[in-house]
């Protein structure tokens, strides 16, 4: 889930990911009449076979970007819980596999409310992480002003990562070593997250299964096989803080975010970490 | 990225991970701009595979 305000590159972002794989890539754009059939797909009549034909949506893709995800209905956006659980959509009683690496991007803008639908707690947990972009420093904005190569119309790198490389590297995270010391670290953070009197409630055992493989991820990322608690500390605000509401809501949701990253971060602060 | 230090997984499995991290970051980085933290993080995401 990237959300940030428009116009700072999330789509641009998401973009560069689907072209730097050599992958299916759908962009889906949310509105507030998008059907979950638009997503998923529909079953038609075919008369020449005398039966219902399934025609698969965008969603049957690698990397699908769902750009302004609250601008869609709750059912609509429900329609992505089962594929972003299990990769796979189950239409008339039939079950559809998707593609294999399958990732789902969404952006959102925190601003507008106009229009929009809150994403619901259980589909906010579904997403691994929540990143923020920023405005780009004054130096990069100029290089972005001088150059030719702005926005993502004509994008297309030479030498993109196979899929097969990204299946490769997501079986080699799943075996990066966690000592016992790292899981009671995740564990403990998790426990402080749910006596937390600020918050609605805590985190989910899927939010701790999460910190758990983003940890495992940071570490292959920065070229070891082992997790440390740096990976974990590292990580945490953005695996976490989009599952936690605050139990008095902020009527701004930019606040609410901060108030909430607050919390997270004094939780990081007190939770010991492993020597 | 640091050096690849291997204990508990095969030195090759190592060297294939950090040569894709590597060339992912490289073509992000070549279009998006001073944004090296969204970058490693939208790569691990990636990498731990979205939701477990």
């Amino acid at each position: 889930m990237i959300e940030d305000l428009p116009g700072v590159g999330k789509t641009t972002l998401a973009y560069c990911l689907a072209e730097a794989m050599d992958s299916d890539f759908k962009r889906i754009q949310f509105t507030s009449d998008l059907l979950p059939t638009d997503v998923t797909g529909v079953s038609i009549y075919d008369e020449r076979e005398r039966s219902f034909v399934f025609r698969k949506g965008p969603i049957f893709s690698n990397i699908v970007l769902a750009d302004e995800i609250n601008r869609a209905t709750p059912k609509t956006q429900s329609s992505l819980l089962e594929v972003m659980d299990h990769g796979r959509v189950t239409i008339d009683g039939e079950t559809y596999s998707v593609g294999e690496p399958f990732i789902v991007l969404a952006t959102q803008n925190p601003v507008d409310y106009e229009g929009t639908f809150p994403l619901p707690e259980s589909q906010m947990d579904r997403f691994l992480m929540r990143l923020q972009m920023g405005y780009p420093s004054m130096d990069s904005e100029m290089d972005i002003l001088a150059g030719e190569n702005a926005g993502y119309d004509d994008l297309e790198f030479s030498n993109p990562v196979s899929r097969d490389e990204i299946v490769n590297i997501r079986e080699t995270v799943s075996k990066v070593y966690l000592e016992k010391s790292i899981l009671e670290y995740i564990l403990g953070i998790i426990s402080a997250t749910r006596t937390e009197s600020e918050f609605k409630a805590g985190i989910s055992v899927r939010g701790s299964l999460a910190l758990k493989n983003a940890a495992q991820a940071r570490a292959l990322y920065y070229g070891r096989d082992f997790v440390l608690p740096e990976d974990v500390n590292q990580i945490s605000s953005s695996v976490l803080s989009h599952r936690l509401n605050l139990r008095r809501p902020s009527s701004d949701a930019i606040e609410e975010r901060r108030l909430v990253e607050g919390i997270v971060s004094r939780i990081l602060a007190v939770v010991p970490q492993p020597k | 990225m640091e050096k690849t230090m291997s204990e508990f997984l095969p030195t090759e499995a190592m060297n294939a991970s950090r040569e894709v991290f590597t060339r992912l970051k490289t073509l992000i980085g070549s279009r998006i701009k001073g944004k090296d933290e969204a970058i490693d993080k939208i790569l691990i995401c990636l990498a731990a595979g979205g939701m477990p």
